[in-house]
């Protein structure tokens, strides 16, 4: 079974070196390869290492996409699209409702946390979201990436894949979810809070209802996840690794409530800045976390 | 190259805006919009340069506002413009573009601009880069000035991307001057990356030819054209006679008959009114 990392490196490969695709990003070439998921390709096989320029950077991306070669583009850490976001959120994701033109460009937008400071720190989805002509997803495994991906290559949209370093060991996939006949507490689960469904369902003793959210935008859960929702949910929670104010999460509790009045709480990263040190950082809900708020609320 | 050809189209180009400008007075054009008078020749130029090498279509063209006379020059159905400048559904972008985001990619390469100031510079290196097609990319002397056109310009020289960088530079960010904008200047600033760059004025011979250097050998370069702009940076206003007028200067040049520039204007008129007559169709039907 092939990790995240593995995945995406090879689908990355097999891009570069079938579909005359193109990667770009800075220092991709540097020692770590992206976390492992970027194949060790050269420039003449489509790895474009671009200059430290965050705003400039996301344009020439956009270039790219209109020139029909698909390029992917990684950036580091989802804090960086404060810059990187204007052209992909202005250009590529307007270009077709305005010119009939598509601009298709995947954006790996990697989100990390853990003494990473003020801007590196955590996923910014949710300011993504919020704009018109870009699909989201937050995929943590290896099938959920692919998924994307798939996405992306079947449609000419530019598409935000809001990823996680701590996805990028994985080789498991989550079950999309997990119920009780009974009405319970619906846990609905975006990011890497994921990666910790064993010790959240063991806090709860398994009296809960878990389903697994990574299509964002346009949020998209199956006819089975929105039946457990309609008939097995006395309150649902949803937990996401960005901040609760205007964000997805709050924007998938107004849709449940509205369509089914069961009460939501969103619980996400708190209203504060993370910085580097000691009791300072600013974190994915733990499964501790997640299981008291549902207590409490 | 052929000067009467070029005055022609500019001439053109000229009585189109006029028009346009007359028609925003009377408000049938949606503000804003950004008039090149002054500046019309220079795309037409540029049109002609590629147009004596290969077809217009095997290059892109990325302009900003004040772009009328790129997509009229570059093929573009005029009365899809007049129309779009009103806001019609009939519009080349379907009256989504408005003045500031022409696009025309049936009869020519020509992208659209998504009104954020200079960003088409980056885009443009890019698609150069990832193409290795001829790629002209538009700017202003204000665009020139934001962070992401200068390191857009840097890359473009790192890759040796094919890309012609044209500054119509009229020294004027809405009514700020360069000089008390910034000391330097972009001609500089592209030497510093290593890009050839050039400061010339907008007489269509130095264009010409400099676009055919830029064909011959595609890469990286730049042109800040010194011109004028006859009218305020939006709007059909104006801050009294310009400097100078490069039309009037080259229809002295040129053996061209009130008959022809009658019939241009004719045409011109007649696109208004049908444009005239589209939008009170529209309005009649949403009222």
């Amino acid at each position: 079974m092939s990790t995240v990392a593995e995945t995406i490196k090879e689908i990355t490969r097999k891009h570069l070196l079938e579909n005359n695709g193109l990667l770009y990003g800075q220092c991709v070439t540097a020692v770590g390869w992206i976390g492992g998921t970027v194949p060790e390709l050269t420039e003449e096989q489509g790895i474009v290492e671009l200059p430290t320029s965050d705003s400039s950077n996301p344009g020439v991306v956009c270039g790219a996409g209109l020139s029909g070669r698909r390029p992917i583009y990684a950036i580091r850490y989802q804090g960086f699209m404060t810059y990187n976001s204007c052209s992909i959120l202005n250009y590529a994701a307007k270009s077709k409702e305005m010119w009939d033109v598509p601009c298709p460009v995947f954006v790996r937008s990697i989100g990390m946390e853990g003494s990473i400071g003020p801007v590196a720190g955590g996923v910014h989805h949710s300011m993504v979201v919020r704009h018109p002509g870009i699909p989201v997803f937050a995929p943590i495994t290896p099938r959920e990436w692919e998924y994307a991906w798939n996405y992306f290559m079947s449609h000419d949209d530019p598409v935000y894949c809001s990823e996680h370093r701590l996805s990028f060991k994985n080789d498991k996939e989550i079950a999309d979810v997990t119920f009780l006949n009974n009405k319970a507490t619906t846990v609905i689960q975006i990011g890497p809070s994921r990666l910790k469904q064993d010790e959240l369902l063991e806090l709860f003793k398994g009296q809960v209802n878990i389903i697994n959210c990574f299509r964002l935008k346009p949020f998209t859960l199956d006819e089975f996840q929105w039946d457990v929702i309609k008939n097995n949910t006395d309150k649902a929670i949803i937990v996401d690794s960005d901040y609760e104010y205007c964000s997805v999460s709050k924007d998938i509790a107004y849709e449940i409530m509205l369509k089914y009045k069961i009460p939501c709480h969103v619980i996400g990263l708190e209203d504060r800045t993370s910085g580097f040190g000691y009791g300072c950082d600013n974190l994915t809900p733990t499964p501790e976390k997640i299981y008291n708020f549902a207590k409490e609320v | 190259m052929h000067l009467k050809n070029i005055f022609i189209q500019s001439f053109f180009n000229r009585q189109f805006e006029l028009m346009a400008a007359k028609h925003l007075d009377l408000g049938y054009v949606n503000p804003p919009i950004y008039l090149s008078v002054g500046t019309e020749h220079i795309p037409v130029c540029i049109q002609q340069a590629i147009k004596s090498m290969m077809d217009i279509k095997d290059v892109a063209l990325f302009p900003q506002h004040r772009c009328h006379s790129y997509y009229l020059s570059f093929n573009g159905d005029p009365t899809k413009l007049a129309h779009e400048l009103c806001g019609l559904p009939t519009g080349c972008n379907k009256g989504m573009g408005g003045s500031a985001s022409v696009s025309n990619k049936e009869t020519a390469n020509v992208f659209g601009h998504s009104g954020l100031l200079g960003d088409q510079v980056p885009i443009a290196a890019g698609y150069a880069q990832a193409s290795n097609k001829p790629t002209v990319c538009i700017m202003g002397d204000a665009a020139a000035e934001e962070d992401y056109a200068l390191a857009a310009m840097g890359f473009a020289q790192t890759k040796n991307a094919p890309i012609l960088f044209i500054c119509e530079d009229n020294d004027l960010s809405i009514l700020t001057e360069k000089a008390i904008r910034r000391s330097w200047n972009i001609v500089d600033v592209a030497h510093g990356f290593g890009v050839d760059a050039v400061n010339i004025p907008d007489t269509p011979q130095q264009i010409y030819h400099r676009v055919l250097t830029f064909l011959k050998n595609p890469k990286p370069t730049l042109l800040n054209i010194n011109c004028v702009r006859h009218l305020w940076h939006a709007g059909s206003g104006n801050d009294g006679p310009p400097e100078y007028d490069s039309l009037s200067e080259m229809q002295e040049r040129v053996d061209v008959t009130i008959t022809e520039l009658q019939h241009i204007k004719d045409k011109v008129e007649s696109i208004w009114v049908n444009t005239r007559n589209a939008v009170d169709e529209y309005r009649s039907g949403n009222n």
